[in-house]
Protein backbone atom coordinates (compact mmCIF):
# COMPACT_ATOMS: atom_id res chain seq x y z
CA UNK A 1 0.00 0.00 0.00
CA UNK A 2 1.02 3.65 -0.76
CA UNK A 3 -1.31 5.78 0.91
CA UNK A 4 0.27 8.57 1.42
CA UNK A 5 -1.50 11.43 2.29
CA UNK A 6 -0.20 15.17 2.26
CA UNK A 7 -0.85 17.39 4.42
CA UNK A 8 0.59 20.91 4.17
CA UNK A 9 -0.15 23.33 6.73
CA UNK A 10 2.25 25.84 6.38
CA UNK A 11 0.07 28.84 7.24
CA UNK A 12 -0.29 27.55 10.54
CA UNK A 13 2.89 29.90 11.75
CA UNK A 14 1.76 32.63 10.19
CA UNK A 15 0.54 34.52 12.98
CA UNK A 16 3.76 33.98 14.60
CA UNK A 17 6.16 34.45 11.75
CA UNK A 18 3.92 36.41 9.12
CA UNK A 19 5.83 40.24 10.17
CA UNK A 20 2.49 41.60 8.93
CA UNK A 21 0.43 40.76 11.43
CA UNK A 22 3.23 40.40 13.81
CA UNK A 23 3.84 44.28 13.86
CA UNK A 24 0.28 45.42 12.89
CA UNK A 25 -0.41 42.98 16.16
CA UNK A 26 1.68 44.93 18.08
CA UNK A 27 0.83 48.47 16.59
CA UNK A 28 4.44 49.41 15.80
CA UNK A 29 3.37 51.91 13.22
CA UNK A 30 4.06 52.13 9.39
CA UNK A 31 5.51 49.19 7.72
CA UNK A 32 8.38 48.84 5.97
CA UNK A 33 7.24 48.21 2.67
CA UNK A 34 10.00 46.63 1.21
CA UNK A 35 10.74 44.75 3.56
CA UNK A 36 7.21 43.18 3.89
CA UNK A 37 7.47 42.57 -0.08
CA UNK A 38 10.61 40.69 0.64
CA UNK A 39 10.00 38.44 3.31
CA UNK A 40 6.38 37.47 1.75
CA UNK A 41 8.37 36.81 -1.67
CA UNK A 42 10.62 34.24 0.59
CA UNK A 43 7.60 33.01 2.10
CA UNK A 44 5.91 32.07 -1.24
CA UNK A 45 9.35 30.74 -2.54
CA UNK A 46 9.55 28.35 0.93
CA UNK A 47 5.80 27.17 0.07
CA UNK A 48 6.89 27.02 -3.64
CA UNK A 49 9.44 24.67 -3.21
CA UNK A 50 7.03 22.73 -0.71
CA UNK A 51 3.91 22.49 -3.47
CA UNK A 52 7.10 21.57 -5.95
CA UNK A 53 8.48 18.82 -3.44
CA UNK A 54 5.12 17.34 -2.62
CA UNK A 55 4.42 17.38 -6.60
CA UNK A 56 7.59 15.40 -7.19
CA UNK A 57 6.67 12.72 -4.14
CA UNK A 58 3.14 12.01 -6.00
CA UNK A 59 4.87 11.68 -9.59
CA UNK A 60 5.05 8.05 -9.70
CA UNK A 61 1.36 7.75 -8.14
CA UNK A 62 0.43 9.75 -10.72
CA UNK A 63 2.21 8.03 -13.35
CA UNK A 64 0.82 4.58 -12.10
CA UNK A 65 -3.40 6.46 -12.48
CA UNK A 66 -2.03 7.55 -16.29
CA UNK A 67 -1.34 4.23 -16.95
CA UNK A 68 -4.67 3.27 -16.08
CA UNK A 69 -6.25 5.86 -17.92
CA UNK A 70 -4.56 5.74 -20.92
CA UNK A 71 -3.68 2.15 -20.99
CA UNK A 72 -0.17 3.33 -22.88
CA UNK A 73 3.36 4.50 -21.54
CA UNK A 74 4.19 6.96 -24.18
CA UNK A 75 0.52 8.94 -23.27
CA UNK A 76 0.69 8.22 -19.66
CA UNK A 77 4.39 9.76 -19.81
CA UNK A 78 3.02 12.61 -21.76
CA UNK A 79 -0.01 13.07 -19.39
CA UNK A 80 2.62 13.43 -16.11
CA UNK A 81 4.21 15.88 -17.93
CA UNK A 82 1.25 17.99 -19.01
CA UNK A 83 -0.81 17.71 -15.46
CA UNK A 84 2.65 18.91 -13.80
CA UNK A 85 3.07 21.79 -16.17
CA UNK A 86 -0.95 22.24 -14.88
CA UNK A 87 -0.61 22.06 -11.20
CA UNK A 88 2.23 24.57 -11.08
CA UNK A 89 0.35 26.98 -13.60
CA UNK A 90 -2.74 26.49 -11.08
CA UNK A 91 -1.21 26.27 -7.83
CA UNK A 92 -3.16 28.76 -6.35
CA UNK A 93 -6.43 27.09 -7.27
CA UNK A 94 -5.32 24.00 -4.71
CA UNK A 95 -6.67 24.34 -1.14
CA UNK A 96 -3.74 24.21 1.13
CA UNK A 97 -5.06 21.48 3.78
CA UNK A 98 -6.88 19.61 0.85
CA UNK A 99 -4.93 16.03 -0.48
CA UNK A 100 -2.82 17.14 -3.04
CA UNK A 101 -2.67 13.58 -4.86
CA UNK A 102 -6.49 13.77 -4.69
CA UNK A 103 -6.06 17.21 -6.49
CA UNK A 104 -3.53 16.00 -8.82
CA UNK A 105 -5.31 12.48 -9.92
CA UNK A 106 -8.80 14.73 -10.66
CA UNK A 107 -6.36 17.80 -12.99
CA UNK A 108 -4.86 13.91 -14.92
CA UNK A 109 -8.46 12.59 -15.03
CA UNK A 110 -9.98 15.64 -16.43
CA UNK A 111 -6.82 16.49 -18.75
CA UNK A 112 -7.19 13.02 -20.54
CA UNK A 113 -10.53 13.49 -20.92
CA UNK A 114 -10.25 16.87 -22.94
CA UNK A 115 -6.88 15.00 -24.74
CA UNK A 116 -9.37 12.07 -26.16
CA UNK A 117 -11.39 14.81 -27.12
CA UNK A 118 -9.71 16.58 -29.33
CA UNK A 119 -8.56 13.49 -31.06
CA UNK A 120 -11.72 11.83 -31.61
CA UNK A 121 -12.18 15.77 -33.26
CA UNK A 122 -8.70 15.39 -34.70
CA UNK A 123 -9.69 12.36 -36.20
CA UNK A 124 -13.11 11.92 -36.79
CA UNK A 125 -15.97 10.07 -35.92
CA UNK A 126 -14.83 6.08 -35.99
CA UNK A 127 -11.80 6.78 -33.68
CA UNK A 128 -10.29 3.85 -32.12
CA UNK A 129 -11.46 3.46 -28.54
CA UNK A 130 -7.92 4.78 -26.95
CA UNK A 131 -7.51 1.55 -24.89
CA UNK A 132 -7.77 -1.30 -27.88
CA UNK A 133 -4.76 -1.29 -29.46
CA UNK A 134 -1.51 0.19 -27.23
CA UNK A 135 1.17 -2.53 -25.72
CA UNK A 136 -0.24 -2.52 -22.08
CA UNK A 137 -3.22 -4.27 -23.34
CA UNK A 138 -1.36 -7.26 -23.70
CA UNK A 139 -3.29 -10.87 -23.38
CA UNK A 140 -2.18 -13.29 -20.70
CA UNK A 141 1.79 -13.65 -20.03
CA UNK A 142 3.33 -16.80 -20.29
CA UNK A 143 3.20 -19.11 -17.37
CA UNK A 144 6.61 -18.86 -16.25
CA UNK A 145 6.38 -14.80 -15.70
CA UNK A 146 5.87 -14.06 -12.31
CA UNK A 147 2.58 -14.14 -10.91
CA UNK A 148 2.44 -10.45 -10.05
CA UNK A 149 3.47 -9.68 -13.34
CA UNK A 150 0.77 -11.42 -14.69
CA UNK A 151 -2.13 -10.11 -12.46
CA UNK A 152 -0.32 -6.77 -13.34
CA UNK A 153 -0.61 -7.56 -17.51
CA UNK A 154 -4.49 -8.82 -16.31
CA UNK A 155 -5.30 -5.50 -14.97
CA UNK A 156 -4.34 -3.81 -17.62
CA UNK A 157 -5.64 -5.58 -20.07
CA UNK A 158 -8.99 -5.05 -18.31
CA UNK A 159 -12.27 -3.38 -19.99
CA UNK A 160 -11.43 0.15 -20.32
CA UNK A 161 -12.67 1.99 -16.63
CA UNK A 162 -11.93 -0.78 -14.86
CA UNK A 163 -8.26 -0.35 -13.91
CA UNK A 164 -8.69 3.30 -12.43
CA UNK A 165 -11.62 2.74 -10.25
CA UNK A 166 -9.59 -0.40 -9.03
CA UNK A 167 -6.24 1.64 -8.41
CA UNK A 168 -8.22 4.26 -6.57
CA UNK A 169 -9.82 2.36 -4.56
CA UNK A 170 -8.06 -1.18 -3.77
CA UNK A 171 -4.76 0.09 -3.86
CA UNK A 172 -5.24 4.06 -3.16
CA UNK A 173 -7.70 3.54 -0.49
CA UNK A 174 -10.40 6.04 -1.97
CA UNK A 175 -14.22 5.82 -0.70
CA UNK A 176 -16.69 4.98 -3.04
CA UNK A 177 -17.30 8.55 -3.57
CA UNK A 178 -14.03 9.85 -3.59
CA UNK A 179 -13.20 7.29 -6.38
CA UNK A 180 -16.49 8.59 -7.81
CA UNK A 181 -15.37 12.45 -7.66
CA UNK A 182 -11.82 11.96 -9.01
CA UNK A 183 -13.18 10.39 -12.36
CA UNK A 184 -16.27 12.53 -12.61
CA UNK A 185 -18.69 8.94 -12.58
CA UNK A 186 -21.86 7.83 -10.21
CA UNK A 187 -20.80 6.43 -7.16
CA UNK A 188 -22.89 3.33 -8.64
CA UNK A 189 -20.43 2.94 -11.09
CA UNK A 190 -17.72 2.56 -8.99
CA UNK A 191 -19.33 0.06 -7.09
CA UNK A 192 -20.36 -1.91 -10.36
CA UNK A 193 -16.82 -1.72 -11.99
CA UNK A 194 -15.12 -2.65 -8.55
CA UNK A 195 -17.32 -5.77 -8.61
CA UNK A 196 -16.43 -6.49 -12.75
CA UNK A 197 -13.02 -6.35 -12.37
CA UNK A 198 -12.67 -8.36 -9.72
CA UNK A 199 -15.16 -11.18 -11.37
CA UNK A 200 -12.87 -11.10 -14.22
CA UNK A 201 -9.49 -11.19 -12.51
CA UNK A 202 -10.55 -13.94 -10.85
CA UNK A 203 -11.63 -15.79 -14.08
CA UNK A 204 -8.63 -15.07 -15.60
CA UNK A 205 -6.70 -16.41 -12.94
CA UNK A 206 -9.08 -19.28 -13.14
CA UNK A 207 -8.51 -19.89 -16.60
CA UNK A 208 -4.54 -19.82 -16.07
CA UNK A 209 -4.35 -21.57 -13.32
CA UNK A 210 -3.27 -19.75 -11.21
CA UNK A 211 -5.97 -19.06 -8.68
CA UNK B 1 -30.32 -18.40 5.09
CA UNK B 2 -26.94 -19.85 3.69
CA UNK B 3 -26.26 -19.95 0.02
CA UNK B 4 -25.77 -24.13 -0.30
CA UNK B 5 -22.64 -23.43 -2.11
CA UNK B 6 -23.96 -21.43 -4.86
CA UNK B 7 -23.17 -17.93 -4.82
CA UNK B 8 -25.22 -15.30 -7.03
CA UNK B 9 -23.80 -13.04 -9.50
CA UNK B 10 -25.73 -10.48 -6.96
CA UNK B 11 -24.48 -11.52 -3.88
CA UNK B 12 -20.57 -11.46 -5.51
CA UNK B 13 -21.73 -7.96 -6.30
CA UNK B 14 -22.48 -7.00 -2.12
CA UNK B 15 -19.94 -9.00 -1.55
CA UNK B 16 -17.30 -6.86 -3.42
CA UNK B 17 -18.90 -3.83 -1.84
CA UNK B 18 -18.50 -5.26 1.60
CA UNK B 19 -14.82 -6.03 1.32
CA UNK B 20 -14.57 -2.37 0.35
CA UNK B 21 -16.65 -1.42 3.64
CA UNK B 22 -18.99 0.57 1.37
CA UNK B 23 -22.45 -1.13 2.15
CA UNK B 24 -25.09 0.86 4.46
CA UNK B 25 -24.41 -0.60 7.84
CA UNK B 26 -27.67 -2.87 8.11
CA UNK B 27 -26.49 -4.62 5.00
CA UNK B 28 -22.94 -4.96 6.51
CA UNK B 29 -24.41 -6.79 9.23
CA UNK B 30 -26.39 -8.90 6.62
CA UNK B 31 -23.37 -10.18 5.20
CA UNK B 32 -21.72 -10.47 8.45
CA UNK B 33 -24.39 -12.55 9.78
CA UNK B 34 -24.46 -14.68 6.51
CA UNK B 35 -20.96 -15.03 6.45
CA UNK B 36 -21.48 -15.92 10.18
CA UNK B 37 -23.60 -19.06 9.53
CA UNK B 38 -22.12 -20.41 5.64
CA UNK B 39 -18.84 -21.35 4.54
CA UNK B 40 -18.99 -20.68 1.13
CA UNK B 41 -19.22 -17.15 1.83
CA UNK B 42 -16.67 -16.09 3.98
CA UNK B 43 -14.42 -18.53 1.64
CA UNK B 44 -15.75 -15.82 -1.36
CA UNK B 45 -14.85 -12.53 1.16
CA UNK B 46 -11.41 -14.20 2.43
CA UNK B 47 -10.51 -14.42 -1.91
CA UNK B 48 -11.66 -11.36 -2.44
CA UNK B 49 -8.95 -9.86 0.46
CA UNK B 50 -6.50 -12.06 -0.90
CA UNK B 51 -7.09 -10.40 -4.10
CA UNK B 52 -6.88 -6.87 -3.38
CA UNK B 53 -3.49 -7.66 -1.86
CA UNK B 54 -1.97 -9.20 -4.57
CA UNK B 55 -3.48 -6.29 -6.79
CA UNK B 56 -1.66 -4.03 -4.64
CA UNK B 57 1.45 -6.00 -5.09
CA UNK B 58 1.01 -6.05 -8.68
CA UNK B 59 0.53 -2.52 -9.22
CA UNK B 60 3.58 -2.04 -7.19
CA UNK B 61 5.90 -2.36 -9.88
CA UNK B 62 3.88 0.38 -12.39
CA UNK B 63 5.99 2.72 -9.77
CA UNK B 64 8.91 1.78 -10.78
CA UNK B 65 9.83 3.84 -13.78
CA UNK B 66 7.67 7.62 -13.47
CA UNK B 67 8.91 9.61 -16.68
CA UNK B 68 11.66 12.54 -15.94
CA UNK B 69 9.55 15.26 -15.83
CA UNK B 70 11.02 18.74 -16.66
CA UNK B 71 8.87 21.01 -13.77
CA UNK B 72 8.25 24.82 -15.21
CA UNK B 73 9.51 27.53 -12.83
CA UNK B 74 6.22 29.04 -10.49
CA UNK B 75 5.26 32.01 -12.20
CA UNK B 76 2.53 33.17 -9.21
CA UNK B 77 2.64 32.48 -5.69
CA UNK B 78 1.50 29.09 -4.98
CA UNK B 79 -0.80 30.59 -2.57
CA UNK B 80 -1.57 34.79 -2.60
CA UNK B 81 -1.57 35.50 0.38
CA UNK B 82 -4.81 37.60 1.58
CA UNK B 83 -3.60 39.59 4.52
CA UNK B 84 -6.88 40.81 5.22
CA UNK B 85 -8.75 37.01 5.96
CA UNK B 86 -8.84 35.97 9.09
CA UNK B 87 -6.68 33.99 10.43
CA UNK B 88 -9.36 31.13 11.53
CA UNK B 89 -10.10 30.66 7.59
CA UNK B 90 -7.13 29.41 6.24
CA UNK B 91 -8.02 26.23 5.63
CA UNK B 92 -11.51 26.65 3.99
Amino acid sequence: MSNVRHTIAYRSCDSVSDPVHWELGRGVGPINSLAVHVSLAVRHTDTQNKFRTDLVACLPRLHRFGLTLTRNRADADDLVQTVCEKAIQNADSWQVGTRLDSWLFTMMRNTWISELRKRSVRVGAGQEDAGESDALNTPVTPEDEAYGKQLLGLIHGLPEGLSSVLLLVSVEGYSYQDAADILGIPIGTVMSRMSNARKRLRAALAATGTQ
Amino acid sequence: MTTNGVISEALLDRLSAYVDGELPPGEMAEIEALAAEDAGVRAEIAALRALDIDIAAAFEADLADPPAIELPEMAMPAQPANENAPPASWWR
